[in-house]
């Protein structure tokens, strides 16, 4: 009887027990996270006063960390660290695709591709001397990385340098997830052949330099050179941009080609993108003084975009979707914006951009088919920027690897010519346009920094454009678009009226004016 | 006379140890569901968390929150935005859910329905019926991410997903159909995802509850003559009523919180609200706002939960059994009658 007595205790102590050890590991990681922001706190006051006492490049942060993290929303950052710097550095690297798990989705199932097989990580096994090299990325959307980030930093674990997008960028860098990056050595004049609206979207509220991007993001009109020829008898890049120099313009050259094709071509891919070069020109930023502003380009936008979608001059293919890239195979549309980023083009299977991807790969369906012009206005596109965390203790890494992407001309051109990214640095990429030595081999063999580079000269980035509302402001806007063209608003004032009410529910913080 | 031990044996209880045993159900009960049911009412009447998710300085605000949810706005107000977003949103999410569910529960009930009767029919002798029991639980299995993508690969706006592929090539329509853009469509498909997926579970509750009538009924209807269509009426519904009741009171309230089908059916994050239901309008309010939506979205639960308990209590009210309430009507009408009998019989 007694051993029945005390199977039933311990079965009962073992369901308990259970109960508990969730408890546990809450108790441990809330352990964590206070301790290391109480460490942040205490690491920050001291950027304060270093930024005060001027421009002393010592590096503040330890640098006896065993692991050097570097995080990212995918593997392209954490990536090009392996390729580029360790081996320079002379550190060791081995790329496992495939062996680095599963991609997860927000809700932690496996994402699958088209036929049905769990999308896998590549795994990344390199060191540096007796550090070890860990990537860490979450195989998602850079619209989504913020979920991953604010439960890593929660949970406490190593992170030496992430990466921000354009859209968040400036909700990390004004956190205490940002340290100034004189805390490991570096100042604004160490990056002064940085293209300056990148510089002024790093600074922070506070007025330190807490991030830096290795890449400028001008961006252009991408075009089938064959279909320009064939419809509107266009022949180089410069004709095709004489027939979309501006929006009228290019709602003219829509018609053509819509017509001369026998209504199955667009002129081009997304509302999306379109919209993304209205944004860059709008005249105010979407929050200013803790209120919405809704410009006259918003409004123009809506109009315009209604009306290219009704006549059938943009396809209704959404942005990022597969069916976004299955459509650079077909002649339903003709064109894409696209800036830097999607440019990069490598003639081989791995690295490349958007386009490579779009026009089936490198030898694919529309593979070397496609021109890149300006477009109707300048704008820039996202683009990366590498903050430093205040709890990094690899600092002397993190500043090596700020530097080799985004200070030093000659690791800088190296890359630059590797992959046909559009480094952020004005010397090295005036010398590359100048010597004219880039061939992208899907833009049939065409130099797209001469063009980029034009580009990036005009854009007057205004870098106030940028809130930390951004991301979730854009997300409203575009389902209102979205509802817009499909005819679910009566006016364009009762979209706005839609979406101010969107915006409302989801930034309860802000004022709405009627 | 009793030894000692004889008399301890008589004293031992074992009820004790049955409250060892639920002790861990009620503690993971507390920890896990209770109290996140009384916190969400408790940040229902809070102001929304701080910029700095980590920190909580919730600022009592009585029912404003319920009040951005429930009554109508004022134009001229400070927060008329908010107000009528809230408001606009969470009604259309109601009759959204309603719409869905509506479309999804009726048609799987009759489906079902005629399943579970012809594989328990012993007359009609179904070949492979274990089979055809599996396969048609099998969407049940699969999860709704897989679903999600799968109809998603089957319907959209283009002319790349397979339905529309299949259309175009065969000539039956010019323009590919706008399954996504039309927001009945949408919803007809996403009820005809939840039907296909959650057709075989109801079947097999009814049919377990078919398993559960006495067969000597159905043999003295048999015998008796009445033909298929009166057994059914008159044999298997009446007697499988608690099981209708059942499956009706999960399925109001699984429906009044239908998330995922209607969530994930969207085309990348671009998620318009006509096929929002109110749980997602809760998730989205929540997590898509920068500053994390805690009053609000916690003001919404509380009134759905309030809905689903007020729906549910309906559904057993007009269920209830008739003729048991009647018959224990009359047996206190009798026993008054009697009592007054014995009364009067002393009076006389």
């Amino acid at each position: 009887m007694s051993i029945k007595k005390t199977l039933a205790l311990i079965a009962a102590l073992t369901l308990i027990s259970t109960a508990f050890v969730g408890c546990d590991k809450n108790k441990d990681s809330s352990k964590a996270s206070t301790s290391d922001s109480s460490s942040k706190a205490s690491s920050s006051d001291g950027g304060d006063s270093s930024s005060s006492g001027g421009s002393s490049a010592e590096i503040k942060l330890p640098t006896s960390g065993k692991t050097f993290t570097v995080m990212s929303w995918n593997d392209e950052f954490p990536k090009m660290v392996a390729n580029y710097y360790i081996p320079d550095e002379g550190g060791t690297v081995e790329i496992k695709p495939g062996e680095g798990g599963d991609i997860v989705d927000e809700d932690g199932n496996p994402v699958t591709d088209e036929d049905g097989n769990v999308k896998k990580k590549d795994l990344v096994v390199a060191s540096l001397g007796d550090v070890e090299y860990k990537a860490q990325f979450f195989g998602v959307g850079g619209g989504q990385a913020s979920q991953y980030y604010d439960a890593y930093f929660l949970s406490g674990e190593d992170v030496d340098l992430y990466c921000v997008e354009a859209d968040f960028a400036l909700t990390y860098l004004n956190s205490s997830y940002a340290a100034p990056l004189s805390d490991v050595g570096l100042t604004k004049e160490d990056f002064s052949k940085n293209y300056d609206y990148t510089l002024e979207i790093g600074t922070a509220e506070d007025g330190t330099l807490k991030g830096v991007s290795f890449q400028a993001a001008p961006g252009g009109f991408v075009y089938r050179s064959d279909l320009a020829e064939k419809y509107l008898g266009v022949k180089t890049p410069d004709e095709m941009q004489a027939k979309v120099k501006d929006w009228d313009t290019f709602k003219e050259t829509a018609k053509t080609v819509y017509d001369a094709s026998s209504n199955e071509t667009a002129l081009t891919s997304t509302l999306g993108g379109i919209w993304q070069v209205f944004s860059s020109a709008r005249d105010k930023a979407w929050v200013t003084d803790g209120t919405l502003n809704i410009s006259d380009d918003v409004k123009n936008f809506l109009t315009f975009a209604k009306e290219m979608t009704d006549n059938g001059y943009v396809t209704k293919v959404n942005q990022w979707s597969d069916s976004w890239y299955a459509l650079g195979q077909t002649d339903q549309t003709m064109g894409y914006f696209v800036s830097t980023w999607g440019l990069k083009d490598t003639g081989t299977k791995n690295g490349n951009g958007f386009m490579t991807d779009a026009a089936g790969a490198v030898g694919g369906a529309t593979y070397g088919k496609w021109a890149i012009c300006e477009g109707p206005q300048p704008y820039f596109w996202g683009g990366t920027w590498l903050v430093v965390p205040p709890s990094c203790d690899n600092a002397d890494l993190a500043k090596g690897v700020l530097e080799y992407f985004c200070k030093n001309d000659e690791s800088m051109k190296k890359y630059a010519e590797k992959t046909g990214d559009f480094v952020n640095n004005k010397d090295v990429m005036a010398e590359l346009v100048t010597a004219g030595t880039n061939k992208n081999g899907n833009l049939g063999g065409q130099d797209q920094f001469q063009v980029l580079n034009k580009v990036a000269e005009k854009i007057t980035m205004n870098s106030s454009l940028i809130t930390e509302y951004d991301a979730s402001i854009k997300a409203s806007f575009q389902t209102v678009y979205g509802d817009y063209v499909e005819n679910k608003y009566d006016s364009v004032d009762a979209a706005i009226e839609a979406f101010k009410k969107d915006v409302a529910t989801k930034n309860t913080d802000i004022k709405i004016p009627s | 006379m009793a030894s000692n031990a004889q008399r301890r044996i008589k004293h031992v209880s074992y009820a004790k140890y049955g409250y060892f045993f639920i002790i861990p159900f009620f503690l993971v009960y507390f920890i896990f569901s209770f109290y996140p049911l009384v916190n969400t009412m408790r940040y229902s009447v809070e102001k929304n968390l701080s910029k700095e998710a980590t920190i909580y300085d919730g600022e009592f605000v009585g029912l404003d929150n319920y009040k951005h949810i429930l009554t109508s706005p004022d134009k001229n107000a400070e927060d008329y935005y908010v107000h009528a977003g809230m408001r606009e949103g969470f009604l259309r999410a109601l009759s959204n859910t309603f719409k869905i569910w509506v479309m999804n529960f009726f048609p799987q009930m009759i489906l079902s329905m005629i399943l579970a009767v012809w594989f328990t029919d012993a007359k009609l002798k179904i070949p492979a019926k274990g089979f055809f029991k599996v396969v048609m639980y099998m969407p049940n299995i699969i999860t709704a991410a897989s679903v999600a993508v799968l109809a998603l690969k089957m319907f959209s706006n283009d002319s790349f997903s397979i339905v529309n592929n299949t259309l175009l090539n065969w000539g039956l329509i010019d323009e590919p159909i706008q399954f996504l853009a039309d927001m009945k469509l949408k919803r007809t498909i996403i009820a005809g995802i939840q039907i296909w997926m959650w057709f075989g579970n109801t079947m097999i509750l009814l049919m377990s509850g078919i398993a559960g009538i006495n067969p000597s009924l159905f043999e003295a209807a048999n015998i008796d003559g009445a033909n298929s269509r009166q057994v059914f009426f008159r044999v298997t519904v009446p007697l499988l009523r608690p099981i209708l009741l059942f499956t009706l009171v999960t399925s109001l309230i699984g429906g009044m919180q239908m998330f995922d089908i209607p969530y994930l059916f969207n085309p990348g994050t671009n998620r318009s609200p006509g096929t929002q239901t109110i749980a997602a309008f809760i998730y989205q309010i929540y997590m898509e706002s920068r500053i994390k939506n805690t009053g609000h979205s916690g003001a919404a639960s509380v009134v759905l939960f309030i809905i689903t308990a007020a729906l549910g209590s309906i559904v057993f009210y007009i269920n209830r059994d008739k003729d048991e309430i009647a018959a224990k009507k009359q047996l206190k009408k009798l026993r008054k009658q009697a009592a007054k009998k014995a009364h009067g019989g002393l009076g006389l």
